[in-house]
């Protein structure tokens, strides 16, 4: 394992961006989500546990419906795709096309 | 390649995955098992399977080109659909796309470090064609050698 491209600078910024934009858009998400609980009876609350792609449709089909002017999903996507775009970033320094 | 993953961890962690790679170069199917550390924000825990392609930069790849120790920087999206770069120094690299489960809800990042196993012989394209893709990797064997690809 190559040391010196892991510890490079542009490596270690990359990678602390895109967890920051990836916790970020996670702490967007639980929010997402606590704001459709909100809105819902008590049998139909969403649970905070586990992550599938039915119950991801699930929940931005509620947030469009239930805020159809909320922003918190716009806002969850952008770090999303910030934290994707910085991974492929990090590809570059950490060697991947040498 | 097909690609059975599971990890645990949520800022670090560990991650296993089971892999068959199936040669298009001479028709050979090894199976293999991967494990290794990560770091960055994980699921907690995560299950996905994943399909994706090979490529040897210095040279015809053989099935025992797989093992080894391999850098990998994979992410995740909510959504399900998730990739994977990973790359060896031999001059080995894969990239994958598939679609997971995870146990925190959001995206997710990585960067990890793996070892792979020597390749356990898994017969040929045409023992094969029972599995999912067995019928595309039969496929793309028959291009290859046809020299379309």
């Amino acid at each position: 394992m190559e040391m010196t491209n892991l510890i490079s600078f542009p490596a270690v910024a990359l990678f602390c961006l895109a967890c920051s934009c990836a916790i970020l858009s996670a702490f967007f998400l639980w929010q997402q989500i606590g704001e459709i609980n909100r809105k819902l009876p008590d049998n139909e609350q969403i649970s905070y546990w586990g992550m599938h792609p039915v119950k991801m449709a699930k929940i931005k089909r509620e947030y469009r419906r239930l805020y159809p002017f909320g922003k918190i999903d716009l806002l969850r996507r952008i770090l999303q795709y910030a934290a994707f775009v910085f991974l492929v970033l990090l590809l570059i320094p950490l060697g991947l096309f040498k | 390649m097909q690609s059975l993953n599971g990890s645990v961890g949520l800022v670090g962690g560990q991650q296993g995955s089971v892999q068959q790679v199936v040669n298009y170069n001479n028709g050979q199917v090894g199976n293999f098992f991967t494990g290794g550390l990560q770091g960055g924000w994980s699921g907690g825990a995560s299950a996905s399977v994943s399909v994706g392609f090979i490529y040897d930069t210095q040279g015809q790849f053989n099935n025992s080109d797989f093992s080894g120790p391999f850098q990998n920087v994979s992410g995740s999206a909510p959504e399900g659909p998730g990739g994977s770069v990973s790359w060896a120094s031999n001059g080995v690299k894969i990239v994958q796309g598939g679609v997971g489960v995870n146990l925190i809800p959001g995206p997710t990042g990585n960067y990890s470090y793996t070892l792979t196993s020597n390749p356990k012989p898994g017969g040929n394209v045409w023992t094969n064609l029972p599995s999912p893709l067995g019928v595309f990797d039969l496929a793309m064997y028959g291009l290859r050698k046809a020299g379309g690809c």
